[in-house]
């Protein structure tokens, strides 16, 4: 990838304006990781932006500080748990001993009521902390497997090949990372449509205009990035659109995307 | 403005100890530019005034899950605001209020004509005033309209890959244009 296109091609600006579409964000994030003049070059954007804003202030009404204060120290305050106080009632007409025993009982089934309230509330968060806890193990491993690819394709010997959407798809991007010496492929799909269940993006690679299947794109996959076939030779990719499982052969008027190395 | 100067990095710590203190100086520092951003995608004063309230609001009770590997403070909580913003400006209820008082739109694009313009206002415009028509209308479009690439494309006629070129020059103008 050449990073100096990257960054002349305005991507960063699209992004730091909130403009750049879900996939250009992963792609922008992911190279921030490894390109430090991209990530610079976005921390420099963000600055303008926030210096044209500093430099332009425009005051809010003067009460509202204290207003937004109040808001947050009232919110604090309902998140805490309520003050249990007894109140004392005054029963004239009872003797004091009876008095005494009906409001221990009383107190006792209270202490009793909340007891059970809290542990019904700390068996919930439980279950809740649980659950968060099995996600994010879940996420951690989806992260590592990131992280390996990642580290795969930043090697010297990967070569970066943009696909371009072809005139019937003019807004289609993808991107295959070749390791060159170890002949594996890494695919990611930077702007394609969703496909229709029993569909299936498939990657040829191309030698000499003759195709060969390079893998299948697994669209449930949560990682953007994917290992797919091995190739030992190409001066081309491409990207059609095959029923699921795949094709034989391409089929060209469902190519999509397509770059020469 | 306060006489203290934090890093980004000490106020994030401070905001993260939920002090006072530190509200107030992210309040002081940086309400006014929350402020202007949301007034021009929200005209009335008194909704605007509801999400520069709900934004900081927002940002103080979010303030855990902010990266700073991510993005920068200020974008993370600009982001805030014009989400907020454009959740409101996108409403039925907003909408329906707007074509009641034959108002909205049509006043965004002719702020100069209009009477109603804050004169305090006019200073966000110094700066992108003296930008060029197309770079202004990217940034108006991108930044404060919530516009996506393809809707940019759209309404300017012009390939997604000038509306991303465009934006890069506009931004590297603002850039010259703030130095000065």
């Amino acid at each position: 990838m050449n990073i100096e296109e990257y960054i002349s091609s305005g991507i960063i600006e699209m992004y730091v304006l909130g403009t750049a579409s879900e996939s250009e964000v992963r792609e922008l994030e992911l190279l921030s990781t490894t390109h430090p003049e991209i990530r610079e070059a976005v921390r420099m954007c963000e600055i303008d932006i926030e210096n044209l804003a500093l430099q332009n202030p425009l005051p809010p009404p003067g009460t509202l500080k204290q207003k937004i204060w109040q808001s947050i120290k009232e919110d604090n305050a309902e998140n805490n748990s309520p003050d249990l106080s007894v109140t004392k009632s005054g029963d004239a007409g009872k003797a004091p001993n009876r008095n005494w025993i009906k409001y221990l009982s009383a107190a006792a089934v209270l202490a009793l009521i909340i007891s059970i309230g809290y542990n019904i509330n700390y068996s919930l968060k439980i279950r809740k902390q649980n659950t968060a806890f099995a996600q994010l193990k879940n996420d951690q491993q989806d992260l590592l497997n990131q992280k390996n690819i990642l580290a795969q394709i930043i090697s010297p010997s990967v070569k970066t090949v943009v696909l371009q959407g072809v005139p019937a798809h003019q807004n289609a991007k993808a991107t295959v990372y070749w390791d060159t010496t170890l002949k594996t492929t890494y695919l990611v799909l930077n702007a394609l449509p969703r496909t229709e269940p029993g569909k299936q993006y498939q990657l040829w690679a191309l030698v000499k205009g003759k195709p060969i299947d390079a893998g299948l794109y697994n669209s449930n996959d949560p990682d953007p990035i994917q290992k797919l076939k091995d190739i030992s030779n190409a001066d081309m990719f491409a990207i059609t659109l095959e029923p699921k499982g795949g094709s034989v052969s391409p089929t060209m008027s469902q190519m999509y995307v397509a770059g020469k190395l | 403005m306060p006489d203290i100067n934090y890093t980004e990095t000490e106020l994030i710590s401070l905001l993260q100890s939920n002090e006072a203190a530190a509200y107030n100086y992210l309040y002081d520092k940086y309400s006014g530019a929350l402020y202007s951003i949301i007034r021009k995608i929200i005209v009335q004063e008194d909704k605007a005034v509801d999400v520069l309230q709900e934004a900081f609001i927002k940002i103080w009770k979010n303030i855990h899950t902010y990266d700073p590997n991510k993005a920068k403070l200020f974008t993370w909580m600009i982001n805030i605001a014009k989400n907020i913003s454009i959740d409101i400006l996108r409403s039925k209820d907003y909408k329906s209020e707007q074509n009641r008082t034959a108002s909205g739109d049509v006043f965004i694009e002719n702020e100069n004509l209009s009477i109603n313009v804050p004169v305090d206002h006019i200073g966000i415009n110094k700066i992108l005033e003296q930008l060029k028509d197309d770079y202004k209308k990217i940034i108006d479009l991108a930044y404060f309209k919530g516009y996506t690439q393809d809707e940019i494309s759209k309404e300017l006629n012009i390939p997604i890959g000038t509306v991303k070129t465009k934006a890069r020059n506009a931004i590297l103008e603002l850039r010259k244009l703030l130095k000065v």
